[in-house]
């Protein structure tokens, strides 16, 4: 995304000058696209919510660090996932019930009449069954537009990893929806 | 009618947090800022600054304890060969008088006996001619 680079190149610029303004920045320009990711990965808006301030009082801590980063996008994104890893090993210990992920996806601006409630109910549950690694590849390729190369730095796999994570994940979802009249 | 899957998605987006979030979110980034405000700048340097002195320290250290040593070898030379220095200094004084400069003559006299011969020193046997 060319707006990403503009947009990265003044947010990097605002952490050198140590400017506290880039923090509402950041979140008008990732903190929402944070949280969705972290919803898909936790499947629960409170959990999501709580990752994502975890993530930017790390962001306000490490300002340094992140003012010097190659990719702002990746390191972000990578920042939420080792905290959202931290949160599951946290649940898992408390065997936390998951609710309320369900209607984490809803249909852009301008679309709203090409889908049935019923259809998109099936994607969702479609995407939300998906196993982890193959949903955390489809949504970070469809929702956040990553490419296969920055998809892989951030999850530390290959290219190919990604891009055959990503085709198994859009052949489960071809198959459960064929109902749907999905090829 | 056939739908390809990955046009669909794209129609899809991630659910966006909640408005009153975004403030939640932004107040304790701003508190942790501060909370760390101006450590990088302040801390670092005086790391750097301890980590130079107790360097400088130690080298000082170091120096003054080769030192003593040193003096102490003096000392207990001095006091084993009492008359050794004497020796020297009238070696100094007769090779001087022999028209040697002060610097050769100097060297000879602190030689050991054994490497005194004129041919290894063949500087000194110009200086002598002259």
């Amino acid at each position: 995304m060319p707006e990403d680079m503009e947009v990265a190149r003044t947010i990097q610029k605002m952490f050198q000058d140590d400017d506290p303004a880039v923090l509402e920045l950041v979140y008008r320009h990732f903190g929402r696209r944070l949280y969705g990711y972290l919803i898909s990965m936790l499947r629960s808006p409170s959990d999501a919510e709580e990752v994502l301030s975890e993530t930017f009082m790390m962001v306000a801590r490490k300002r340094e660090q992140i003012g010097k980063a190659d990719n702002l996008r990746v390191y972000l994104f990578a920042m939420s996932r080792n905290l959202a890893i931290e949160m599951f090993r946290r649940r898992t210990a408390q065997n936390e019930k998951l609710e309320g992920y369900a209607e984490y996806l809803e249909v852009s601006q301008g679309c709203e009449g090409k889908w049935s409630k019923e259809e998109l109910d099936g994607v969702r549950k479609a995407v939300v069954e998906l196993p982890e690694e193959q949903r955390e590849v489809l949504v970070l390729k469809i929702f956040e537009e990553m490419t296969f190369e920055e998809i892989a730095e951030l999850l530390r796999i290959s290219q190919d990893t990604a891009a055959s994570r990503y085709r198994y994940a859009l052949e489960k979802l071809r198959k459960q929806l064929k109902g749907y009249g999905y090829e | 009618m056939n739908k390809d899957i990955e046009t669909r998605l794209k129609e899809l987006q991630l659910k966006f947090p909640d408005t009153e979030l975004e403030a939640k979110i932004l107040s304790s980034a701003n508190k942790a800022w501060n909370e760390c405000e101006g450590r990088p700048v302040k801390i670092i340097p005086f790391r750097k600054a301890l980590a130079i002195a107790a360097s400088l320290i130690l080298l000082a250290g170091i120096l003054a304890v080769l030192n003593i040593a040193e003096n102490k070898k003096m000392q207990q030379a001095m006091i084993s060969y009492p008359k050794s220095g004497l020796q020297k200094s009238e070696n100094i004084s007769l090779l001087e008088e022999m028209g040697l400069g002060k610097e050769y003559s100097k060297l000879i006299a602190c030689l050991s006996s054994e490497h005194k011969t004129i041919s290894t020193m063949p500087l000194l046997d110009r200086k002598l001619k002259l």
